[in-house]
């Protein structure tokens, strides 16, 4: 028997990964890895299939060029080989544009030539983000592989393929007893089906024509690689490279045998893939790990019935074994496992957070949409119907192209420059991270990437504008007001967009949903300009959110959570802002109330001047108060160039008031400090009053004891601004800052603040992970405004200053946050 | 207080090589290596990785380090595991099928379990069990006893001869295959009586072990009952003595020390009403899944029918491991404390088992052992101890004597002899009788060949094993098709060797005889 080894290392670091953590994880793991890749390759016999992100070979050659040199140099050696893939491992298949895979696979192209003078003819296959796997994908995949001529060859899960069981009568898949409840002889599995043991091979497999390969990965070998350390309390469980080299063959041995009764003699493939941060950085003991990786290379090259190979290689050499489809939308049983067999767009969807971040890409797709069809409108070739090329070209996985050619040739440069940046950027937006790792329940809250994905795609949004500007003549008006099902919830938003701001209002809920603000309202050269400095080819580190940054975008929140049962069945809502509650009174606390109401209904909402007035109104039911009472809520926003005021007025209109009520407005916001360096971010709450004190409690989570209230009495406050201080890779620092004025008919008897969300997901992630904090969920403020005489008031104007704001000393009373 | 805890596994299978696989013969030998003997090397062998040496003191029979010698069963254990990996897969495969997930699961870990047993042996063990030991003896304190040569209950084997051959021949193998000699000898059964010390010391054995009602006297505790349903249980009482296991002894007049049973360690594993194994949360051993064998459930209620035990959960059973070693360390605290009280300022708990006991019978066992030794090492307080260090401490022990006895039914001879098996103590003496009238045979190379199987032979006869399943009615059938067997065998035998006349078909069938039964 020759059994062969595809051992198939996995670099990589997102965009917009903490400088902290790279640096940490190159010392850990990077640097380890490449020493022992120099030795092992001087050895024959050794054969390795490397994939390094995009995202990661960016910063290696900003911030790493001597590693990337050594690294091009050591894949000129014979036994090096490299893996192609996405150019910013985004998760395509969430894009609303078919071209974008392609897009991405050429951009990787040009990063593999660029950098390390490997061109995709010599890829040895492609990394499939993930191993996220739909038909989708494959099939854009293994189209952009044949364009560009590489080897349309992926590994994926052998769970893709596999389905461990046949159906039996009285199975799971037993329909008629399930719904009839009578036993069906005929409930049998007809196909063909290979046992697991011959998923060793190369698989063939077409989707729409276009032909690929799979070599199919086993978890177990992913698992079994390098543990050597227990992974919880009570583990002690180890694997030695003997050991691991037991299994392969075993394996090998048994995925041949069965093979032979297909009367294939074929050598199997074992494709050993995982994630290279395995070595040193899990561990924290590269030395140990690279002790391990070593001590396996040298079994397998001294044992006889093994040998390294590559994954292009083996095919050629072996061919494949049979064709046999993947099954649709499967993947790796982890994967499988949290996000309910529903892939990634089940993750992204089902997620309000994450889904606020698919519907800016759909705004913005949408402009970029408005400026295609603008450039292709005027192609015309005589005999063809009018719209046929137009539309044929905006289904084409050649449109980014074609539409980026046309501008070049028959518009001023910039346009055509402005449209590849746009795309560099949206595409960027989909990288897998924010995605993935922030709802793997090991993992945990990674709002930052997609702060910084929000920061520059509505920079990109702006400069859509600009172009469709320049291209129609027509300026834009501010503010455009657009009532439709934003974040296609099926519930109709308020979307208004000013010269600095986003701003959506949720008609139902009648909170603010998302806002977005940019510190200037620039022209096309100028954004054009920034973002192709920061973007054409992604800065490592940035100070965009100086210049851009989302107020409101709140992770979702446990306490807000609907369960539906205790499996697992629940709904978690964000903590969106300017929303209201009730409180009353009771043993000397403030108490909330329940509500019972239908929601707000959308009144009116339209521009005056240069402003968006939106008003709404709902009754709300208090049954638990002391006696039944009726209140009359109105609430009305108006979004200025610059700032977000907000009005409420509760009036009662049946029943009296038994019992002191408050009206308790939530002013939130997502913005919170950063630290890239050294992971110790300062914030700040300045407090200017006048009047009677009033109650100010403030929650200090994570204390090392769980959470701590500070009680402190401040004079009625009249005046907020929280400054946050951010530093970023390259040590530079500057202020974000938020101000809040506030108005109230009657006095504020309280005022809490304390994290926006002070928990998500809790129970389904690590508690680590779940449980956050000033540093990483943004801010609460709840004044409590009482109902006196049947009625009550509350005015916020909410405006901000990025990049730049107040001193300590300008405010009398300042709570440090962090 | 600083208390001793001695750990003694006594480590034996009857000689099944070549005497059938299925369901009775050598697949209980490669249950016991995969169940119990392989899981523990490999527990003891991750106490070490973990900086915990464990003292241990093993008993091995020469029938089993034989066994485990022999490159036959050697080659034909890795088959049969590569059988358990086949058939754990298919029920993997059909109890997913029918939507038996928690099943599957439990198929899964059978599946891992013999593959990984696999690969131990065949690669970490190069196949050398009795290397391991060896090997495992180099690291870690481990005293190895000996035994009788097949496991024969010597309290009823009063023949002189047939008493020290036993003895000799257990000896022999002892150093045959571990090559030095032993200091202590483990009493089959821990079957004592008067007299057999004078044989002990002609071959220089240092200490043996009984059961705590020998030394202590009174009433023997009934830790592990199942005899004949037929059968009233004939229980010995003792006169107590006023001493304890809490220290070894020198037997009166002899330089022989002898070390006793702890009852309260031994009952709370060995106890069929309150000991660990029959915890709900453990694997059933009785309820097998027809067709592969394996067991899926788990003990759910002692009293429960088989019908309605639930599936086995190994989460909620390592649970309860860790649950038991922790009690278990409790117990022998209280038992400590109480030993303290009498005076033992250095109380020695001696706790022995059967090694099958841990796996094997008790699934978790192993993992319980092992946990075991993680607290007790953990304990500052408290010492792990083999017998011979414990002895070179104790250079003036206090003397006594010990009770005719042993450590099953009734706390003497009742479970090997009794109406059930007094037959086959007849026939054991007629086959002495066979032999002695060969006593000088005169002849050639087969001759003496033919005499020495007969030996073989009449050893074999004498394995306690035999006489356990017949009076407990466990694969009754088997033992006495074994029995007589040999006993036939025998009687063949010395008739050739009286006759001197060896006919072709008499060569051959001596050539499979030796062959089949080439013990020693």
């Amino acid at each position: 028997m020759k059994a062969n080894i595809a051992f198939c290392p996995h670099f990589h670091q997102p965009h917009f990964q903490l400088y902290h953590t790279r640096e940490e994880v190159y010392r850990n793991s990077y640097l380890p890895w490449l020493e022992l890749l120099e030795a092992a390759a001087e050895e024959p016999g050794f054969h390795i299939n490397l994939h390094f992100s995009g995202p990661l070979l960016l910063w290696l050659a900003q911030e790493k060029p001597a590693y990337l040199q050594r690294l091009k140099t050591l894949l000129e050696k014979d036994g090096c080989r490299l893996i192609g893939g996405l150019a910013d491992e985004a998760f395509s298949q969430l894009s609303a544009r078919p071209d974008d895979i392609l897009f991405q696979v050429r951009e990787y192209a040009n990063l593999t030539t660029r950098f390390l003078g490997v061109n995709p003819q010599e890829w040895e296959g492609i990394h499939v983000v993930e191993r996220e796997a739909g038909e989708w994908t494959l099939y854009h995949l293994a189209m952009a592989a044949r364009m560009l001529g590489a080897a349309p060859v992926f590994y994926l899960d052998a769970e893709t393929f596999y389905e461990p069981h046949f159906n039996y009568p009285g199975g799971p898949f037993d329909y008629c007893r399930r719904y009839f409840g009578i036993h069906d002889p005929h409930s049998r599995t007809t196909v063909s089906h290979l046992p697991l043991e011959m998923l060793f091979f190369a698989l063939r497999d077409e989707i729409g024509g276009e032909e690929f390969f799979v070599l199919p990965v086993h978890s177990q070998f992913r698992y079994c690689l390098l543990k050597r350390l227990p992974l919880a309390a009570g583990d002690r469980s180890s694997i030695k490279p003997g050991q691991y080299v037991y299994y392969l063959k075993d394996a090998a041995e048994k995925s041949q045998e069965m093979a032979r009764r297909l009367g294939k003699e074929l050598e199997p493939v074992i494709v050993i893939f995982e994630d290279a941060e395995k070595l040193g950085q899990w561990s924290k003991d590269s030395q140990g790990d690279a002790s391990w990786l070593l001590e396996f290379i040298r079994l397998v090259r001294k044992d006889p019935d093994l040998r390294f190979c590559g994954l292009r290689s083996y095919l050629k050499q072996q061919g494949y074994l049979d064709t046999y489809p993947t099954a649709t939308s499967r993947s790796y049983p982890e994967w499988e496992n949290w996000t309910a067999r529903r892939g990634i767009r089940g993750v992204t969807f089902g997620d309000e957070r994450l889904r606020k971040v698919m519907a800016r890409h759909r705004d913005l797709e949408r402009r970029i949409q408005d400026v295609d069809r603008w450039v292709l409108r005027d192609i015309e070739i005589s005999g063809l119907p009018r719209l046929l090329l137009r539309d044929t070209v905006m289904d084409s996985p050649h449109r980014f192209r074609l539409v980026e050619e046309i501008l070049a040739a028959r518009h001023p440069q910039e346009l055509a420059r402005a449209y590849r940046v746009i795309q560099r950027v949206r595409n960027l937006a989909y990288q897998e991270d924010p995605r993935w790792a922030s709802r793997h329940p090991s993992y945990g809250s990674c709002a930052y990437f997609d702060l910084q994905g929000l920061a520059y795609l509505e920079l990109a949004e702006r400069l859509a504008d600009r172009m469709r500007e320049q291209l129609t003549g027509d300026i834009q008006p501010w503010p455009e007001i657009e009532i439709r099902d934003w974040d296609l919830d099926g519930e109709d938003e308020v979307v208004v967009r000013t010269g600095h701001q986003t701003v959506v209002i949720h008609a139902r809920r009648g909170q603010v949903v998302y806002q977005h603000a940019i510190r200037e309202n620039r022209g096309l050269a100028e954004l054009l300009d920034f973002l192709e400095k920061e973007m054409l080819y992604p800065v490592t580190y940035s100070e965009v959110l100086g210049l851009s940054h989302s107020l409101v975008f709140t992770e979702t929140d446990s306490e807000l959570r609907e369960e539906f049962y205790p499996e697992g069945g629940r709904v978690e809502r964000c903590r969106n802002s300017m929303g209201v509650s009730f409180a009353a009174l009771k043993d000397g606390e403030w108490v909330p109330l329940e509500q019972e109401s239908p929601g707000y209904r959308l009144v009116s909402a339209k521009t005056h001047e240069a402003e968006a007035i939106i008003m709404l109104e709902q009754s709300v039911n208090l049954p638990d108060g002391d006696g039944p009472l009726l209140l009359r809520v109105e609430k009305n926003f108006r979004v200025s160039d610059k700032s977000l005021c907000m009005s409420i007025e509760v009036q009662v209109v049946d029943g009296s008031l038994r019992e002191r009520v408050c009206l308790v407005p939530e002013l939130v916001t997502s913005v919170v400090p950063s630290d890239e360096r050294e992971l110790k971010p300062s914030s700040w709450l300045g407090i200017e009053g006048e009047g009677d004190e009033v109650v100010c409690e403030v929650l200090r989570p994570r204390t090392g004891e769980g959470s701590r209230c500070e009680v402190s009495r401040l004079p009625q406050p009249r005046r907020l601004a929280y400054v946050c201080e951010n530093i970023n890779g390259r040590g530079s620092t500057f202020r974000n800052s938020l101000f809040w004025a506030l108005d109230t008919g009657s006095e504020i008897k309280q005022v809490v603040i304390e994290p926006a969300v002070k928990s998500y997901y809790r129970g389904h992630v690590f508690d680590s992970h779940s449980e956050l904090g000033y540093d990483a969920s943004g801010l609460l403020i709840r004044p409590y405004v009482e109902i006196i005489g049947g009625q009550a008031s509350f005015q916020v104007e909410f405006s901000w200053q990025l990049g730049s704001g107040p001193e300590r000393d300008e405010y009398r009373h300042v709570l440090q946050l962090l | 207080m600083n208390p001793r805890f001695m750990l003694v596994l006594h480590s034996h299978l009857p000689y099944v090589k070549h005497q059938g696989r299925w369901p009775f013969g050598e697949v209980w030998l490669f249950e016991a290596m995969a169940e119990t003997y392989i899981p523990l090397l490999r527990a003891w062998s991750n106490l070490l990785d973990d900086g915990i040496s464990a003292p241990i003191t093993l008993s091995l029979s020469p029938t089993l380090m034989e066994q485990l010698a022999s490159s036959y069963l050697r080659a034909e254990f890795v088959e049969y595991l590569r059988a358990c990996e086949k058939r754990a897969a298919a029920d993997e495969r059909s109890f997913l099928a029918h939507g038996q997930q928690e099943l599957a699961r439990v198929a899964m870990d059978y599946r891992r379990f013999y593959q990984d047993i696999r690969h131990f042996f065949a690669m970490d063990m190069d196949g050398d069990l009795i290397g391991v030991i060896k090997d495992l003896s180099r690291k870690v304190p481990l005293e190895i006893l000996a035994t009788s040569a097949t496991h024969a209950y010597l309290p009823l084997i009063r023949d002189r001869e047939s008493l020290e051959r036993q003895i000799a021949v257990g000896k022999e193998c002892f150093i045959k295959h571990l090559g030095y000699e032993p200091r202590g000898f483990w009493l089959p059964e821990c079957g004592y009586y008067q007299g057999l010390e004078d044989i002990l010391e002609l071959y220089d054995i240092k200490y043996f072990f009984v059961d705590a009602h020998a030394v202590e006297g009174g009433r023997p505790i009934q830790t592990f009952s199942g005899s004949h349903p037929a059968m009233e249980v004939e229980t010995a009482e003792f006169q107590k003595t006023g001493l304890s296991t809490y220290s070894p002894y020198r037997i009166k007049d002899r330089s022989l020390a002898v070390f006793g049973r702890n009852t309260m360690v031994s009952l709370q594993v060995w106890s069929k009403d309150y000991g660990y194994p029959g915890d709900s949360s453990y694997r059933e051993f009785h309820k097998q899944q027809p067709g592969s064998g394996f067991k899926y459930w788990r003990v759910t209620d002692r009293q429960s029918d088989l019908g309605s035990k639930l599936v086995y959960d190994r989460e909620q059973a390592q649970e309860k491991v860790r649950e038991h070693a922790c009690h278990f360390m409790d117990t022998v605290e209280a038992v400590a404390l109480e030993a303290n009280r009498l005076g033992f300022s250095e109380p020695l708990i001696v706790a022995c088992y059967d090694t099958e006991l841990f796996g094997h019978w008790w699934w978790e066992g192993v993992d319980w052992l092992e946990e075991l030794m993680r607290l007790m090492a953990a304990r500052d307080n408290w010492r792990l101890v083999l017998p011979g260090a414990v002895l070179e401490e104790m250079k003036d022990l206090p003397e006594a004597r010990v009770f005719e006895s042993s450590w099953g039914t009734g706390g003497k001879h009742f479970g090997w002899f009794n109406q059930e098996t007094s037959w086959m103590w007849d026939t054991i003496e007629k086959a002495r009788q066979e032999l002695r009238s060969i006593k000088h045979p005169a002849g050639s190379d087969l001759v003496a060949r033919a005499r020495t199987q007969a030996v073989k032979e009449l050893m074999l006869m004498e394995s306690s094993d035999w006489f356990f399943m017949v009076s407990n009615n466990h694969t009754r059938d088997y033992a006495v098709k074994r029995f007589l067997e040999h006993y036939g065998k025998l009687v063949r035998l010395v008739e050739m060797v009286r006759m001197n006349k060896f006919s072709l078909e008499d060569r051959e069938w001596l050539r499979q005889v030796e062959e089949e039964d080439d013990i020693f």
